[in-house]
């Protein structure tokens, strides 16, 4: 099994096309299956813990807990996108190759997580400023997660119209990726902030992109709140 | 969270019952309690056939015949006839053959390829007196179609010549073993069988060189 | 770089499963075309229902299938008047063949909404506050838009790929792409009402 494990994570990482091919002939799955799921744990417990150390002590264990389940809960909720969208896009396959595609794709994801973990852990010890922290470790994502989509859009296959299935799929899957890690935040805690497990549910993460974009041009809250106060005046609307 | 464990758990012990070996049982049930909505399906999923040789048709038939020649050869002077190299490539060329008669059929059992249906449609045209190019149109369609159940059934022949000819081979191995025999006449069905398996990637070739312009 | 094909080329189904009856193209009966728009119906029901878990109550029902009605009204209602028209101009396409068009247009914009119905519901729960389920009724808004405008696709294509070689002209495109419009219209008149409904109008 210890060979067959090995044979399987090299061909994650080496030959995406012949996992992809695999899949498409539903062979193996299981194998593979079995090997992506040991990967992503690994991979997100690894990376999760390192993003975590920024803050140090019990968030490390948190995040690293953590980071696993949400990329479980986004391939639970994805997978069935996958499945509906390439029935509608004539090219139906049995739910258990689409589950085996975005499971090799999130595992290879992981995989490359496992491998930027150690440059991510040095620079955030290096720099120690909380934005810093935040744009690595999403790059690290973004980066390690083109190795994925490279595997996915192989597993489509070459039919017509794999663009636009491909940016579905993925639309679907960022978005739902970024409202699980959204409902288990906190990540990397501001230094003001408490350390806990969970934050109590507030919003989307939509929410906070639009606040963040805003704060980055220098309009606050409070500026906000009298913005929509003056345009309540002007409208003749009650408080 | 609870929830989530609990139909968890459940799929560990109907999946793990399903496995043959202990760490196999275990592997399952730890990915079952963990991520049951990917392992389920995967788990519940059947292998395809396809995998190996399928085990009917001439493909089937081809493939066991040459199994079974390799068989007959291996320790003997005469494993020099039939390398297991040579075999490899054999099987390869017949697999890639039997896929292409695969998807043929799957082709012309479109409704589209129907060449009833589009006999009738061309008849229709000329009945209303349609525009040349209209009717153009509609004959290179119904060429299209006759050409490609042609090619089906040129695929389909040439695999069962073959199939006949590997059994020929390996009953003349067989008998070579434990009769003795004439080498040079085995060398020669072995070349012939391997002109064939070359030829059934020509099909295609000889299909475009013979079709009108 | 890919190139994009407005009607994809039939290919052989590679399975013969569930989602693989449901819509590939074939010659099926007409039994199997209705059930493929009731099983359509039923998987944006689904849909729809997800789309109300934020705010569920009995009578949310009936709005959850106003986010369905589309795609049904268009099979029932919309495609005999295509079939009367094509036959009024003489198209050469038969009714069983449109009846088999439709049916594959309701059946894959159900496949596509039941895909996201966990993801619906998981969005459903999960975003708090009336700014959570605007965002939450956007992105229904663009999921049922976008299975609207595949299973439209695949009548269309499938309709157009019936009409006898040398028929299949410029009126006969307009059409069909004038019901498929007609459809747009239908949905757009629809589903963001019900979908506004399904979230008790933001409140």
């Amino acid at each position: 099994m210890s060979a067959d494990l090995s044979h399987t994570l090299t061909a994650l990482l080496r030959s995406p096309a012949s996992i992809a091919a695999s899949i498409t002939e539903g062979r193996d799955l299981r194998s593979i299956a079995r090997a992506s799921l040991l990967a992503l744990l690994v991979g997100t417990l690894v990376f999760g813990g390192v993003v975590g150390s920024h803050r140090g002590s019990l968030q490390m264990l948190y995040a690293a807990l953590k980071l696993p389940w949400v990329s479980m809960l986004t391939l639970a909720l994805s997978v069935p996108v996958l499945h509906g969208a390439r029935a509608a896009f004539e090219r139906p396959e049995p739910f258990a190759q689409s589950a085996a595609l975005m499971l090799a794709a999130s595992a290879r994801t992981a995989l490359v997580l496992l491998a930027l973990a150690p440059a991510l852990a040095l620079a955030l010890q290096v720099l120690r400023g909380y934005h810093a922290a935040v744009v690595l470790s999403a790059l690290s994502y973004g980066l390690a997660g083109l190795a994925g989509v490279g595997l996915l859009r192989r597993g489509l296959g070459p039919a017509e119209g794999r663009l636009a299935l491909l940016g579905f799929v993925l639309s679907a899957h960022l978005l739902t990726s970024a409202q699980v890690a959204w409902g288990l935040r906190p990540w990397l805690v501001r230094p003001s902030a408490d350390v806990v497990l969970v934050r109590p549910p507030e919003g989307t993460f939509a929410e906070e992109l639009a606040r963040a974009g805003f704060s980055a041009a220098g309009i606050y809250d409070s500026t906000r709140s009298k913005a929509r106060e003056a345009e309540r005046r002007a409208h003749g609307e009650p408080r | 969270m609870p929830m989530y464990f609990g139909v968890g758990a459940l799929a560990a012990v109907v999946l793990a019952r399903r496995e043959a070996t202990p760490a196999a049982r275990a592997t399952t049930a730890a990915a079952a309690l963990l991520a049951w909505p990917l392992w389920a399906p995967i788990a519940l999923s059947r292998e395809p056939p396809a995998r190996g040789p399928s085990t009917r048709g001439p493909e089937a038939r081809i493939l066991r015949a040459l199994e079974e020649a390799l068989e007959a050869v291996r320790g003997t002077p005469l494993a020099t006839l039939l390398p297991q190299r040579s075999v490899e490539a054999m099987r390869a060329s017949v697999a890639r053959a039997s896929q292409r008669v695969g998807e043929l059929e799957a082709a012309v059992a479109l409704p589209s390829h129907d060449p009833e249906r589009a006999r009738r449609r061309l008849e229709g045209l000329e009945a209303e007196g349609a525009s040349s190019r209209t009717l153009a149109t509609a004959r290179v369609h119904l060429d299209n179609i006759e050409r490609l159940a042609r090619l089906l059934s040129r695929e389909r022949r040439a695999l069962d010549e073959l199939a006949d000819l590997c059994d020929a081979l390996r009953s003349q191995l067989v008998l070579a073993r434990y009769a003795g025999s004439n080498l040079h006449g085995i060398g020669d069905t072995v070349d012939e069988v391997a002109a064939r398996v070359d030829g059934l990637d020509g099909v295609f070739h000889l299909e475009e060189t013979e079709a009108p312009p | 770089m890919e190139s994009f094909e407005p009607c994809p080329h039939p290919t052989p189904a590679p399975d013969d499963g569930f989602s693989s009856r449901m819509v590939t193209r074939r010659d099926i009966h007409p039994a199997r075309a209705l059930l493929r728009i009731l099983t359509g119906f039923a998987f944006a029901c689904a849909f729809g229902a997800a789309a109300g878990a934020g705010h569920p109550a009995p009578e949310r029902l009936v709005d959850a299938m106003g986010v369905a009605a589309p795609p049904l009204a268009f099979g029932l209602f919309f495609t005999p008047s295509l079939w009367v028209l094509l036959t009024l101009f003489d198209r050469g396409v038969g009714a069983f063949e449109i009846a088999r068009a439709a049916a594959r247009g309701v059946s894959t914009t159900g496949m596509v909404l039941a895909g996201l119905v966990p993801l619906t519901v998981f969005f459903e729960l999960s975003a708090g506050g009336p700014d959570g389920q605007r965002f939450a009724a956007a992105l229904e808004l663009c999921a049922v838009t976008f299975a609207g405008l595949l299973g439209l696709r695949a009548f269309a294509c499938d309709v157009l790929e019936a009409a006898p070689a040398g028929r299949a002209g410029a009126s006969t495109t307009a059409l069909v792409l004038g019901t498929c419009g007609l459809g747009v219209l239908l949905g757009a008149h629809l589903v963001p009402g019900a979908i506004l409904a399904l979230h008790g109008g933001f409140r």
